[in-house]
């Protein structure tokens, strides 16, 4: 087990802390913050809305739970660093919050008692600040209570991962920010804020509701740093705003529009079908208008900049305390890898360069395999092998009701066993001990939500020998006694859950026996860069490829973004394919058939059959022209290439831009034809062999012939949206790495190669249903093998047995989402945990 | 040659060429029509190719034939309008495998409600003249007055056989086996002109679909269904009701301890027996509602004489509307089976869309 | 019955992940809401049978609420697109047959939209309250209004 330290509060600093703890390391997680959310990621500076902020944040704390391998400091501050790899000292300050958040129930006594301020946060019990700790300690009935010193604190461990935080820039003058009804982009979207998108929060300072809006991003004037998620959050913002009042007047100004293509650029037909204003201008000129402001001779009751990334003053501290370089401001890693000029010391998120937060999560897991190579082998939890018995046809069912959450009401409910305590969660032993002596077999819990103390209530009653399928759950704090709801309405939730409870079922959670190999399609550099981490750690890895690209195929802006020689390039990469070639197994040929599912596929290639748990597609793509540059790719009259397109605008031709996402550098040093010199230049062409394997896998290409993966479904957009936060079952055994995606830089080849190496590596295990007690079954008997479900199903868990024309499940897959049972007609998909019975029970108790 | 002797003449020049090896189209019985399956020449004759009844239907045949495995012989299939409408839906759900079936359809003159033949049989000739003479025969079944595709369609089926408009019937295809099917036999394609026929159906229908919907909610569907023996015959002989099981026949769910009828009959001031008859209905709307291809065998089917297609058919028609949808006419994925990123907006929120 | 006596039942299905963690904000954030709103928590707008609404309503519940993810925020990807069809063929059915399809309402509530929930949660108790009860309830029975 290793022991990593995180130094930094990033979207892929917090994916990186659930990867490694994931993974079996140890990991120290140094927020900069007073709490968890306190430091906003780029993702809350520039969208607060976004529900990434939540998702990434639960996750880290949920794992940190599950894992017991992560701890974290708050208002940490880095003070030094000594040693090397394997055996680094990092000095560090942190101060205690004044309440353990991990502790913390919610119980509200410090409010009442010690006048302890509260906040509210999505996902998590809230923050409780004491003003007077010392006096309140007493008072809190879990002992969350602590005095905020501050201490330094010195942490031995193997590896260093720097990840601080992104800084937004202000609004340029010029961009009108000194004016009146300009605001930054986060204000806006902070707006609509927990109160949902609606025409009534619209508003300015001044109380006015904007009859008109603009939107401006400044990419491609002078001093802007930044990426295509800019451009991404502005559209989506402004269809949104389009679509919650028609009669809003909307405008977009740009200077490039950043849309790399898989779709985005849909967003921006999307925009104008709605009746959007897009602007594409060369300058701008924002002045004080009336009531409002004019942006370039046009009248806007509200003006939203979202400016781009600045380089926070602290990077150059950090950098030298930990004593690596820096370059243009941003950490300077060698190439191909995050590790900094220092071993053993890695940087990940926008300390890098300027990116979306897609790219953050790929950091954020990319990292694992490279840090690995310092560390001592992972020790994975060993969950404990639950036995329960079956012997439950005769319910017994015991409520236990939380007084915490069910304060003032009067509980008055039918059940075998109605057992009331001060707190549920501080007590687990006692409800061991009821559970067992008094024989229950099905339990009510009355307490909190699952999503904070309910899950760890659940864990109590399982400990006791009482499985998940029976146990209920029944938020009375959250979802009566602190929204003033009477003793009526808690009565009824509770009936509600003991009638369900005394009809629920038995569910076993299947779990599948993989094939730990893994196998790679396509010989891009992605696929053999993804066998390089990979083949240390599996015991077999198949690249299935005619032959293999050579790097200048696969590389995108090579002179800005790689400090390297050609030779140097082509040296590095013959050692890195004659390492992967003497372990991995090349079959030479192409794929001529898949079968099978998640850890289990047939694949049969040049006459040889390969079982695989998990296929990476790399197929590469070519590069069409002679550019040093790719930069994106030609779509029928509209040139979507970010320079060809500035050269066609020069022409006086509109377009609109595709390019790839490695812009970002390309801020700082922007290429010769960016400035008007050479001509425009290569793009690259996805491979047909990508249709057949689609077909073969039924995946989706998008119109050009590029994989999706990773996309999210509303207009397709690769964002850090839902897929990133699901774990990897849901993909079904399938990543794409590299140019089958989409055209994409060599370091960017590297993060999907290393982001598929690491997932499959989470997936060579035997699997257990993601979807726990909630996993779908098929009742043969009834199913009519309509394969309704199986078009509901959204990763691909069933399918119709062509055999006897019924549907099945492969439970690895199933995440228990319920969409096959609610399309099912006549019932025979289910979720067995939520069937019509145990449902029809709780609607009519809760009705009465 | 009257029509059903040319498809008789069709059936038999198909199995001489070796172009099928089975049939399936209805033959008389006593009081009635069946479906007949044949896999010889010989027993062509047994056969009324265009039937004056319908007393299943016919897609629903074949469903049985091959929901398992795909028909191991070339069958032909002669099928009405309707029916293969339905037996486009059901390949859509999976119920039917098409490999190896060549359906014919026909000009369809409509049915004659299979309990009225019984007692007052009518011939499929009388139903074909009147056919011929432009009008729609009173006698035949309501929702063959308001068929919305009473003829055969493109795409749907493989070959048509057109009788109105014209002085001897004609062949044509409407697939490309169809096509090669007729060319193999050696028929040259014909047309014929049905928009009339379509017509005066059409407008039966706008009319109906005004005037005979049900209203009033509680009221009128409990009136409408007041004699219901919730015998759950309408689904029994519904072919898009394909479920081996229906949801609302599981005991498990809808069998209840005594305690929970009396609780009802306390909140409710007294209840209906059997229970849950409403909510069949409105379940079974909510299932298969957008896939109604109008046959109207449920109407057929209610021993009550419930004219059910009024309430499957016009709320049938309203499900399609919202989703753009018509069952069995094209290739377009059912609508339970599918879903866009961006529509249905007007169903958010309280007042639709817009917040 | 009197208006203002009227207590109406609603039923909430709420998606675990979105609608149902606001709800959890709600109620940390102490946001009162009436006691009329009665959670189910379920996976996914997409677990909910249409005819769990119509059961529901038939049970005496006087209106519902389906509770999922912003569009392209649905925690399984598409259910939230699934949940909008199943709604709409079950308001259109209701429609149709001249029952009042506006109590099977659809929301779309992010897990930090508390604010939000509490504020759909009475403005449509006021709504229903001012509907009056339902009639949907007494299907198949003696009771209610209407009896002949
Ligand atoms: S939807 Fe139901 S009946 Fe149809 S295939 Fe799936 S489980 Fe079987
Ligand atoms: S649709 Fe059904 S089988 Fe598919 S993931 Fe959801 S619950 Fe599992
Ligand atoms: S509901 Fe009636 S008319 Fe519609 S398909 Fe079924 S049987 Fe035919
Ligand atoms: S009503 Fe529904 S469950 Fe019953 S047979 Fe028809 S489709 Fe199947
Ligand atoms: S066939 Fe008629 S009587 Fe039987 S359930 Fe249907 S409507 Fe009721």
């Amino acid at each position: 087990m290793g022991k990593v330290l995180i130094y930094g509060t990033t979207v892929a600093s917090y994916r990186a802390a659930t990867n490694f703890a994931r993974s079996g390391h140890k990991v120290i997680f140094l927020n900069r913050g007073a709490f968890l959310v306190n430091k906003p990621t780029q993702m809350q500076q520039q969208h607060p809305r976004d529900i990434v902020n939540g998702y990434v944040k639960n996750m880290l704390v949920a794992v940190a739970n599950m894992t017991g391998n992560i701890e974290i400091y708050h208002n940490s501050e880095l003070l030094g660093l000594d040693g090397g790899p394997g055996n680094f000292k990092v000095k560090f300050r942190h101060k205690y919050p004044t309440v353990n958040v991990f502790k913390c129930i919610g119980c509200d006594l410090c409010v009442e008692k010690c006048n302890a301020e509260f906040k509210p946060i999505p996902g998590s019990i809230g923050i409780y600040t004491i003003p007077d700790p010392e006096g309140c300690v007493d008072v809190c009935p879990a002992k969350a209570i602590q005095i905020p010193k501050e201490e330094e604190r010195e942490e031995k461990v193997d590896v260093v991962i720097l990840s601080p935080e992104y800084d937004s820039q202000e609004i340029d003058e010029k961009y009108g920010g000194n004016l009146k009804n300009v605001i930054h982009f986060a204000k806006f979207a902070s707006l609509f804020s927990g109160k949902g998108v609606d025409k009534r929060f619209l508003k300015r300072e001044d109380g006015k509701a904007p009859k008109s809006i603009g939107f401006f991003n400044p990419a491609g004037f002078e001093g802007y740093l930044g990426s295509y998620e800019e451009h991404v959050i502005i559209f989506r913002e402004a269809v949104l705003m389009k679509e919650m009042d028609p009669n809003l007047d909307v405008h977009i100004f740009l200077k490039e529009v950043r849309l790399y293509g898989h779709n985005q650029l849909f967003l921006f037909d999307k925009a104008k079908e709605k009746g959007i204003n897009v602007h594409l201008i060369d300058d701008i000129e924002v002045k004080e208008d009336g009531d409002g402001v004019s942006v370039n001779g046009i009248h806007l009751d509200l003006f939203a900049v979202l400016p781009g990334q600045k380089i926070p003053d602290d990077w150059k501290d950090i950098a030298h305390k930990a004593g690596i370089e820096l370059e243009n401001g941003f950490a300077k890693t060698r190439p191909f890898t995050f590790e900094t000029t220092k071993d053993g010391i890695f940087a990940i998120g926008e300390f890098v360069k300027p990116l979306g937060s897609a790219e953050s999560i790929y950091h954020g897991t990319a990292i694992v395999p490279q840090a690995e190579k310092y560390l001592k082998p992972p020790e994975l939890p060993q969950m404990p092998e639950m036995k329960f018995k079956q012997e439950d046809f005769n319910p017994k069912v015991g409520v236990f009701i939380c007084e915490c959450a069910a304060k003032g009401f009067d509980i008055d409910v039918d059940a075998d066993y109605v057992i009331k305590k001060d707190y549920l969660c501080l007590h687990p032993e006692e409800i061991v001990k009821e559970i067992k002596e008094k024989g229950i077999n099905r339990v009510v819990f009355g307490a909190c939500s699952p999503s904070l103390r309910g899950a760890m209530l659940e864990m109590t009653a399982n400990k006791a020998g009482v499985h998940s399928s029976y146990i209920e759950n029944v938020q009375l704090r959250e979802y009566a006694s602190r929204v003033g709801a009477d003793s009526k309405k808690a009565n009824a939730m509770l009936r509600a859950a003991i009638a369900k409870a005394r009809k629920d079922v038995f569910v076993e959670v299947p779990t599948v026996n993989t094939i730990k190999n893994v196998a790679i399609i396509g010989g891009d550099l992605a696929a053999l860069i993804a066998a390089d981490y990979l083949v240390e750690k599996v015991p077999l890895v198949y690249i299935i490829t005619p032959e293999f690209d050579e790097p200048i195929l696969a590389t995108g802006v090579k002179e800005n973004t790689l400090n390297m020689s050609d030779e140097e390039l082509k040296e590095w990469y013959n050692t890195l394919k004659d390492r992967v070639l003497k372990r991995a197994k090349w079959i030479k040929g192409e794929v001529e058939s898949i079968e099978g599912s998640l850890g289990n596929f047939r694949i049969s290639a040049a006459g040889t059959e390969i079982r695989s748990g998990v296929i990476i597609i790399a197929t590469g793509g070519d590069v069409v022209g002679d550019g040093t540059h790719i930069v994106s790719r030609m779509n029928g009259e509209n040139l979507h290439s970010a320079l060809s397109a500035l050269y066609a605008k020069r022409k006086g031709i509109e377009a609109t831009y595709d390019l790839m996402k490695s812009y970002s550098l390309l801020d700082l040093y922007p290429p010769n034809a960016k400035k008007g010199e050479g001509e425009p230049l290569a793009y690259v062409k996805p491979r047909d062999i990508n249709k057949k394997i689609a077909t073969l896998l039924g995946m989706e290409l998008d119109k050009e012939g590029f994989f999706f993966f990773a996309e999210e479904p509303l207009h397709r957009v690769e964002r850090a949206g839902i897929q990133f936060m699901l774990f990897e079952e849901p993909f079904g055994g399938v990543f794409v790495a590299g140019l089958a995606h989409r055209p994409m830089s060599i370091e960017e080849e590297m993060e999907e190669a290393g982001f598929a190496a690491q997932s499959a590596m989470y997936l060579m295990r035997d699997i257990t249903s993601p979807a726990g007690k909630y996993v779908s079954v098929t009742n043969p008997r009834k199913c009519a093998g309509c394969g309704i479900c199986v078009d509901a199903c959204v990763t691909g868990a069933r399918y119709v047995d062509e055999e006897d024309h019924i549907a099945k499940v492969r439970p690895a897959q199933c995440v228990g989402c319920g969409a096959c049972a609610n399309v099912c007609p006549s019932g025979a998909a289910i979720i067995k945990a939520y069937s019509p019975t145990g449902v029809f029970e709780m609607l009519k108790e809760v009705v009465k | 040659m009257n029509e059903n002797e040319i498809l008789k003449k069709f059936i038999k020049d198909a199995f001489d060429k070796g172009l099928i090896e089975a049939v399936m189209a209805p033959s008389a019985t006593k009081d009635s029509y069946t479906y007949a399956l044949i896999t010889k020449k010989e027993d062509v004759d047994k056969l009324t190719p265009i039937a004056p009844v319908m007393q299943w239907n016919g897609a629903d045949m074949i469903r049985r034939i091959t929901r398992l495995k795909k028909s191991e012989r070339k069958l032909l299939a002669i099928l009405r309008p309707c029916e293969s409408r339905t037996y486009k839906e059901l390949v859509k759900f999976n119920q039917i495998n098409p490999e190896n079936i060549i359906v014919l359809s026909y000009d369809c003159p409509g049915t004659v409600h299979a309990r009225n033949f019984k007692y007052e049989p009518t011939s499929a000739e009388d139903l074909l003249a009147e056919m011929k003479k432009g009008n729609i025969s009173k006698k035949v079944r309501e929702s063959c007055q308001v068929c919305e595709y009473p003829t055969p369609i493109k795409g749907v089926g493989d070959i048509g056989f057109g009788i109105v408009n014209t002085d001897e019937p004609v062949f044509f295809s409407l697939s490309d086996n169809g096509k090669e099917f007729l060319a193999s036999i050696g028929i040259q394609e014909g047309e014929r002109d049905d928009s009339q026929w379509v017509k005066i159906h059409r407008e039966n229908r706008e009319k109906w679909l005004k005037e005979e919907r049900i209203t009033g909610g509680r009221k009128g569907l409990e009136d409408f269904l007041s004699s219901c023996l919730n015998c759950h015959n309408c689904k029994d002989m519904c072919p898009i009701c394909f479920c081996k099981e229906c949801f609302f026949e599981d005991h498990s769910v809808f069998d209840y301890e005594s305690n929970k009828y009396y609780n009802w009959a306390d909140d409710k001031d007294g209840i209906r027996l059997p229970t849950d008859k409403s909510l069949f209905h409105i379940g079974r709307l909510i299932h298969m509602g957008t896939s109604c291809v109008g046959c109207g065998l449920c109407q057929q089917a209610c021993p009550m004489d419930i004219p059910l297609y009024r309430l499957f058919g016009i709320v049938g028609n309203d499900l399609q509307k919202v989703f753009d949808y018509k069952p069995g006419i094209n290739d377009d994925i059912p609508p339970v089976m599918d879903f866009r990123e961006d529509e249905l907006h007007e169903f958010e929120g309280l007042f639709g869309g817009e917040e | 019955m009197s208006e203002e006596k009227f207590d109406p039942v609603i039923v909430g299905f709420f998606c675990n992940w979105c609608t149902s963690a606001a709800a959890d904000l709600a109620g940390t954030a102490r946001l009162h809401y009436p006691a009329s709103i009665k959670p189910i928590r379920v996976m996914c707008s997409s677990t909910v049978d249409p005819v769990y609404l119509i059961r529901a309503l038939q049970e005496g519940a006087d209106a519902t609420i389906l509770g999922g993810c912003h569009p392209g925020d649905c925690h399984y990807i598409t259910g939230n697109y699934k949940a909008r069809r199943r709604v709409a063929i079950v308001k259109t059915v209701l429609k149709s047959l001249g029952f009042d399809d506006t109590r099977v309402l659809l929301e779309w509530i992010s897990g930090s939209e508390g604010p939000k929930f509490a504020r759909v949660m009475n403005e449509y108790t006021d709504y229903i309250k001012q509907r009056g009860p339902s009639d949907f309830k007494y299907l198949d029975s003696l009771g209610g209004e209407e009896v002949e």
